[in-house]
């Protein structure tokens, strides 16, 4: 069956072509939130939500866009109301007990997205992960960030430039 | 090094360090506990649009049982004369008013009948949700 098909007859309610457009898709979802979350509990947590909409507003998918585009729009929305909550909850935390908490999912600090992340806005992060890894058109970012294409091309560019210009960076890349 | 080199050197590491990232995804999803709490959860969630069917289809039984019932009762079916409430009513209008009276052939039976639609109307809006 193919994805189109899956995608109509999820639509019409049958749950097992729904799980799996899930098992196609969980392993990419996950990974871009296993990066751009706190811990993985959290990314547990958005990965279940961004699903469980897609399941509830399935009709609503509009097939011009790719499923998975569609998909890392939900996760984003999920992501940015989480982070909200998350700054209120962290009122009162201290660093010590935040980092006291052992991940074992934890992105490793010598990952180069683990250094980007540090450097770059949360919207500039996405744009590149989408661009490098989801291999993303410009026309799907911009759909996904809500933005225009020109917003996507100039931050992508303004992200490299930054990138280059970052010095722990460059001597992580001349070691390899 | 040269900014070009630099380039592409930080795309194939993004690359190759996404790869690590998707490594520990894909070992992270493998754990059964995580993937019975997804589908749980996913069987919860009612799916908007029969849900949405569900209740347009209620509503709708809802109105025609309605208009069903109040048809019948302007329209008396044939063979038959006025009600008999409607009979005895115009020769109370020459009586003295007696309100007791009126209440309890005229008010009392009317808003028993009312009633008796109006719990017919829930029972079957309570069935049609059910489905």
């Amino acid at each position: 069956m193919t994805e189109q098909q899956l995608i109509s007859q999820a639509q019409q309610g049958a749950t097992h072509c729904f799980a799996q457009l899930v098992a196609s898709y969980q392993a990419r979802l996950y990974s871009y939130l296993l990066a751009r979350c706190h811990d993985s509990h959290d990314a547990d947590d958005v990965l279940q939500e961004t699903f469980i909409s897609a399941f509830k507003y399935l009709k609503t998918y509009d097939a011009q866009w790719q499923f998975s585009t569609w998909l890392f729009t939900i996760a984003r929305r999920i992501l940015s109301k989480l982070k909200k909550i998350y700054h209120v909850a962290l009122d009162g935390i201290s660093g010590e007990q935040l980092a006291a908490q052992q991940d074992p999912f934890q992105v490793d600090r010598n990952n180069i997205w683990h250094i980007i992340k540090q450097d770059v806005s949360p919207k500039a992060y996405d744009v590149l992960w989408f661009f490098y890894v989801e291999q993303a058109s410009i026309k799907e970012i911009a759909h996904i960030m809500n933005q225009s294409t020109s917003w996507v091309k100039t931050n992508l560019h303004r992200s490299k430039m930054k990138l280059s210009n970052n010095t722990a960076l460059s001597l992580m890349l001349e070691a390899h | 090094m040269h900014p070009k080199d630099m380039h592409q050197e930080l795309e194939t590491q993004l690359k190759n360090d996404a790869r690590a990232i998707q490594a520990q995804a894909t070992a992270r999803l493998a754990d059964a506990a995580f993937q019975q709490r997804l589908q749980d959860s996913l069987k919860q969630a009612p799916n908007h649009s029969t849900r949405r069917f569900r209740l347009v289809a209620a509503a709708a039984m809802v109105l025609l049982s309605g208009s069903w019932v109040m048809l019948n009762q302007l329209a008396p079916p044939k063979g038959h004369s006025e009600p008999a409430l409607l009979t005895q009513a115009p020769t109370m209008w020459h009586l003295k008013p007696n309100t007791a009276q009126f209440e309890k052939t005229i008010n009392q039976p009317l808003r028993n009948e009312q009633q008796a639609i109006i719990n017919d109307l829930k029972a079957l809006k309570a069935q049609m949700l059910s489905i």
